[in-house]
């Protein structure tokens, strides 16, 4: 299977996997930088979430007047239990932590709101979605990887494994990829739409290679955001790169941009595959 | 584009082919114009027949499709495709060369296919297209040929390790920053790490020679005061410069290897050095310049600060009124030393020193970028230096918890248990290091491929 050896030895961050029926998927892996964020978000979220439960009981108790009774109450509790209080807290903390990773991404199909953000998701080593039974693995050894909120276990091993798995994902069977491959490019609209009488743009539109045609397509996609000067130099750059093989194009350079818009154009209405 | 939009697309269906050797030339040539399908997987597939080939193909070429496969002794049959689902929108895609997306597994026919070898471009005749009253199309040159068909989609700007330079988000760049610091972990550590062991081992030097001569402290007191003075002078200042300009030098050589690893090109500890010492001076006088530049901002808020305290003394009786101002001035010493902070990368990297160097770190870091949140460069580069602060506690957690243990292991050795803390303490300092010297180069080249589209420079320079 040349083309899948090739793509795996050329980028080592993608994972190609086959289906019984003979279908290869390949998926880009999440980098350590990207699933760190998405950590950060989903604590974000977490933290948003139980601050707003808690105002909001509070806020019900004020209003039914119970909140003497209710802080009556924990106390007589923290009195009878004292250290074996801290018990229980910490189970209803972990289920909250843990939960809110289960729960996600077993009904998010491996996403989390903090996934979500970063356009990644955890699925099964094999390209599956990801089972109850693995979500449960991957986020009850998350207490392995993390320490103190953050990830000092977990960011060791995600930065020896060359898979960047954290022991969650090694003991589940899952990795974390990215998802949204194909993202529709940006395809410009010349000012002046070229017609069938630009001989000469069409030679030169003929003789781009598929590198020419992708800087070309590049450059008018970004030009909006680069540097005036740098975009003009950038443009009669590639003008002079893609004129090399052809004929003179004489008053065109006087314009890069325009001419490079009309060449996008021209090529792609000349290369429009299947 | 509207054209696009609007264009009737056909279902190309496989459902015959005459013999085993036609079955091997047809999965040779799907095999030659898909992205990711071999000839064995092809030919496996064509086992159980008809095969959608794709429901995307406009109406030139399904000809062509069928022309070829008629030439290879396989019969396919087209169709029209419904219009829901030929519509690019319906499936978030567009068709456009080198990205064509098929509906049926993972197969993305190019025009390739039509300079086959041995597969001529004939005249459309095709009845199933002219009963649907498309145009026949005039014989044409060959296109040119579509750009890549690789899993990347594209020529990908130069990049090392298989990554592209192209403008990366804030997870992209950390992304760049934990691959590079894996692939080349052990050179950066060498660079980062020599001055360390060079400061170790003179002072290891310096610990022997003062046992073997049998100087100590107390003997001090009996050195005449004129050599005390005269080592203070030189020698003291020489070896606080020589330590400096080491570090400096450390630092240096990290910005240029990185530079060059992520750019795609292999580097030695020896040639990061060779170049950066050439650059030295430059980059030492630089950083002086930046810590004038810096304390004359502190200055300039400490002056606001008296003078908004002599004024609200004046209007509200007292004037420490103005101590609300006091956090919004020391902003002012930070802004300017963060927009400053990329000065080292534009020494080494661009040779541009002094305050020239510092001009240009302020023009990077102004403006804003294209995309997601946050668009500003400044606030990109304080969120990325949150993350970074981040990252390194959780380093430096590593580090500290095998020393924490060890020291609780041996209560009774203490030196040890201090040692062994300390030790490992540095190391996670060397690597934190590491990773914060990786992760403001790939920012750097980031703001540059973003503002002044170095990476499409790049590119338009590597196959000329």
């Amino acid at each position: 299977m040349p083309c899948q050896e090739r793509a795996v030895k050329e980028n080592p961050q993608t994972v190609t996997t086959e289906t019984s029926d003979h279908m290869v998927h390949q998926f880009h892996l999440a980098g350590i930088g990207t699933r760190f964020i998405a950590y950060l978000i989903d604590k974000l979220v977490q933290t948003g979430m139980v601050l707003g439960l808690t105002i909001i009981t509070v806020l019900l108790l004020i209003l039914t007047g119970k909140l003497s009774p209710a802080g009556e109450c924990l106390v007589r509790l923290r009195d009878s239990l004292g250290w074996w209080l801290v018990a229980p807290t910490i189970a209803v903390y972990e289920l909250i932590t843990k939960g809110y990773f289960i729960l996600f991404e077993y009904l998010w199909n491996g996403s989390t709101p903090g996934k979500r953000s970063q356009e990644i998701r955890a699925i099964r080593k094999d390209g599956r979605p990801i089972s109850f039974v693995a979500a449960v693995i991957r986020n009850i050894l998350r207490a392995v990887d993390i320490l103190a909120e953050i990830y000092p276990v977990g960011l060791v091993v995600m930065f020896i494994d060359s898979r960047n798995r954290r022991l969650g994902d090694l003991a589940a069977g899952t990795l974390v990829v990215r998802e949204a491959e194909f993202k529709p490019p940006v395809i410009c609209t010349p000012l002046q739409e070229p017609n069938g009488a630009d001989a000469e743009i069409l030679n030169v539109a003929l003789e781009m290679t598929m590198e020419d045609y992708d800087l070309v397509r590049k450059f008018l996609a970004r030009r909006d955001s680069l540097d005036a000067d740098y975009r003009r130099d950038l443009a009669r750059q590639i003008l002079e790169r893609v004129s090399r093989r052809s004929v003179s194009i004489g008053e065109e350079s006087s314009n890069p941009e325009a001419f490079l818009e009309k060449l996008e154009t021209l090529c792609r209405r000349e290369t429009k595959e299947i | 584009m509207g054209e696009e939009t609007s264009e009737v697309f056909y279902t190309v269906i496989l459902t015959k082919i005459q013999d085993e050797e036609a079955k091997k030339k047809v999965a040779e040539t799907l095999s030659r114009v898909t992205t990711n399908l071999p000839a064995d997987k092809a030919f496996k597939r064509m086992e159980s027949l008809p095969w959608t080939l794709t429901r995307r193909a406009t109406a030139r070429n399904a000809e062509r499709l069928v022309r070829v496969m008629e030439k290879l002794g396989a019969t396919v049959q087209v169709s029209p495709s419904p219009s829901e689902a030929t519509s690019p929108e319906s499936v978030g895609t567009q068709v456009v060369p080198g990205t064509a997306v098929l509906q049926e597994p993972q197969a993305a026919v190019s025009d390739d296919l039509s300079r086959t070898p041995g597969v001529p471009i004939v005249p459309p005749t095709a009845s199933s297209l002219q009963a649907e009253g498309q145009p026949s199309t005039p014989p044409q040159p060959p296109p040119p040929a579509p750009p890549a068909l690789n899993v990347k989609g594209g020529s990908e700007p130069p990049g090392g390790d298989g990554f592209s330079i192209e403008p990366l988000s804030l997870g992209g760049i950390l992304d760049r920053t934990f691959q590079i610091c894996r692939r080349h972990f052990w050179k950066l550590f060498a660079i980062v790490g020599i001055p360390y062991l060079v400061v170790a081992a003179l002072v290891l030097i310096a610990s022997i020679v003062a046992a073997i001569v049998g100087f100590t402290l107390q003997a001090l007191g009996d050195v005449p005061i004129w050599v005390l003075i005269a080592a203070a002078v030189t020698l003291i200042p020489s070896i606080i410069v020589a330590i400096i300009a080491m570090f400096y030098l450390s630092q240096g050589a990290l910005i240029y290897a990185v530079s060059v690893v992520h750019l795609g090109r292999d580097i030695r500890v020896g040639d990061a050095y060779r170049f950066v010492l050439a650059r030295l001076v430059k980059f030492v006088l630089t950083s002086v310049l930046l810590v004038i530049v810096t304390f004359a901002a502190l200055l300039i808020a400490v002056l606001f600060g008296v003078v908004l305290f002599f004024i609200s003394r004046e209007v509200f009786s007292s004037g420490w009124w103005s101590a609300i101002t006091w956090i919004p001035l020391s902003l002012i010493p930070f802004y300017a030393s963060t927009k400053l902070l990329l000065f080292d990368k534009v020494v080494i990297i661009e040779d541009i020193a002094y305050t020239n160097a510092l001009k240009r770190s302020w023009d990077l870091l102004t403006g804003k970028a294209d995309g997601g949140w946050p668009r500003g460069y400044f606030l990109r580069l304080i969120i990325l230096l949150f993350l970074f602060g981040l990252i390194s506690v959780t380093i430096a957690l590593v580090f500290q918890m095998p020393a924490s243990i060890i020291a609780a292991l041996m209560p009774e050795s203490w030196i040890v248990g201090s040692v062994v803390q300390q030790l490992l303490s540095n190391i996670g300092g060397v690597i934190g290091g590491i990773f914060g010297g990786v992760c403001l180069v790939v920012f750097y080249y980031d703001i540059r491929s973003r503002k002044e589209g170095f990476d499409l420079k790049m590119l338009a320079q590597q196959h000329e």
